[in-house]
């Protein structure tokens, strides 16, 4: 109140008619239709919503097959030096077989991939776990499934059965006693 | 939209009706332009809206009002200083009973007021504005603007004390 004593009388009420007429102005004729039509015309828009999900969702999709892809390239191309050695251990696979397959009850299996990863692993210099099942399936099936039979043998006991006793029949040598007809020389006279 | 959101259209018709012309005030009193007023009335409606579930809000017109502050001073802000000074405004303040010696200079006062609030910084001139409005109360202004009660009445009366010292400044210069 003391504010008001100190200005004059007419100063307070002619600052409250200049704010009154600060903001007085009604808003042109038919704001409200307008704001009407603008809500319809941006009910519009909203339909095309799903279309560009959809772009997104392909697009989203495609980015994602990319990298996969990337990431395969790469990590196929982590060694080439081992790519070679498989070529060489593939070959060998293959020269061998025939062998392999018509010996295939008599030789453990595993023995073979004993030989083909310590062989591999002269070539590489102590390969990474990754390394070998990239190897490994690099080798081809019949490698995946012998390694599964040797899982299995050496999972299984070797049973030791004693041999089949069977003695061998000797037939009695037989004396006959000598003609005395002397053979026929063939020298006829 | 959905076909809830259309059947609930004319509701939202007659919530355009209601609450424009407040909503229009306020932006104009942030922006002080008409044709930013609209833009930003017909904005804060479609915001509206489109958000949905508008029906469940408990006071639409303090919602309504808040987002028509801020797209109003966003809109401000973008645009820099008020260009208008709201000299169209005044032929509507001049009373009837006033000689037109005395309208002419209260009109010229008034024009050189509304000058001053426009160049007061605009944490004090929008408090002031939107209490000059008349139609909300404090509490509602400070719902607006996102502040304490008591911070908006200090604001609004730092402001009244500014413009009474430069009108009582121009009065004794004058006089």
């Amino acid at each position: 109140m003391k504010e008001h004593i100190d200005f004059e009388p007419d100063t307070e009420d002619l600052l409250d008619r200049a704010l009154a007429s600060y903001t007085p102005v009604s808003p042109w004729l038919g704001l409200e239709d307008r704001v009407r039509a603008r809500l319809s015309v941006s009910a519009q828009p909203s339909r095309r919503l799903p279309f560009f999900s959809w772009v997104w969702a392909v697009t989203s999709a495609f980015a994602v097959a990319i990298i996969l892809a990337l990431l395969l390239r790469s990590h196929l191309t982590i060694a080439p030096q081992n790519n070679a050695t498989n070529r060489i251990g593939s070959s060998r696979i293959v020269a061998n077989s025939a062998e392999t397959e018509s010996v295939m009850n008599a030789v453990p299996s595993h023995s073979y991939l004993e030989r083909h990863s310590r062989s591999l692993r002269t070539h590489t210099h102590q390969p990474s776990q990754l390394q070998l099942i990239a190897q490994l399936l690099a080798s081809g099936p019949g490698a995946i499934a012998s390694l599964a039979t040797a899982e299995k043998e050496q999972q299984t006991p070797i049973e030791v059965k004693p041999l089949a006793i069977k003695p061998l029949e000797i037939e009695p040598i037989q004396i006959k006693p000598i003609e005395e007809k002397p053979a026929d020389a063939g020298g006829a006279l | 939209m959905s076909d809830s959101a259309e059947a609930a259209r004319p509701l939202f018709d007659s919530l355009v009706e209601r609450h424009s012309q407040l909503i229009y005030r306020i932006a104009l009193a942030v922006t002080r332009n008409p044709q930013d007023a609209e833009d930003v009335v017909q904005e804060a409606f479609l915001r509206l809206y489109q958000a949905g579930r508008w029906e469940q809000i408990p006071d639409i017109q303090a919602y309504l009002a808040r987002i028509a502050w801020r797209l109003a001073a966003k809109r401000k802000k973008q645009h820099g200083e008020i260009s208008i000074t709201g000299q169209e405004f005044l032929p509507q303040l001049v009373s009837a009973a006033a000689s037109p010696e005395d309208s002419a200079l209260d009109t010229q006062l008034e024009h050189w007021l509304h000058a001053c609030i426009n160049r007061l910084p605009e944490k004090l001139r929008q408090p002031l504005a939107l209490s000059a409005l008349g139609e909300l109360k404090l509490v509602e202004i400070a719902k607006i603007l996102g502040l304490p009660e008591g911070t908006v009445r200090r604001r609004v009366h730092t402001a009244r004390k500014i413009l009474r010292e430069q009108l009582e400044r121009r009065r004794g210069g004058t006089l």
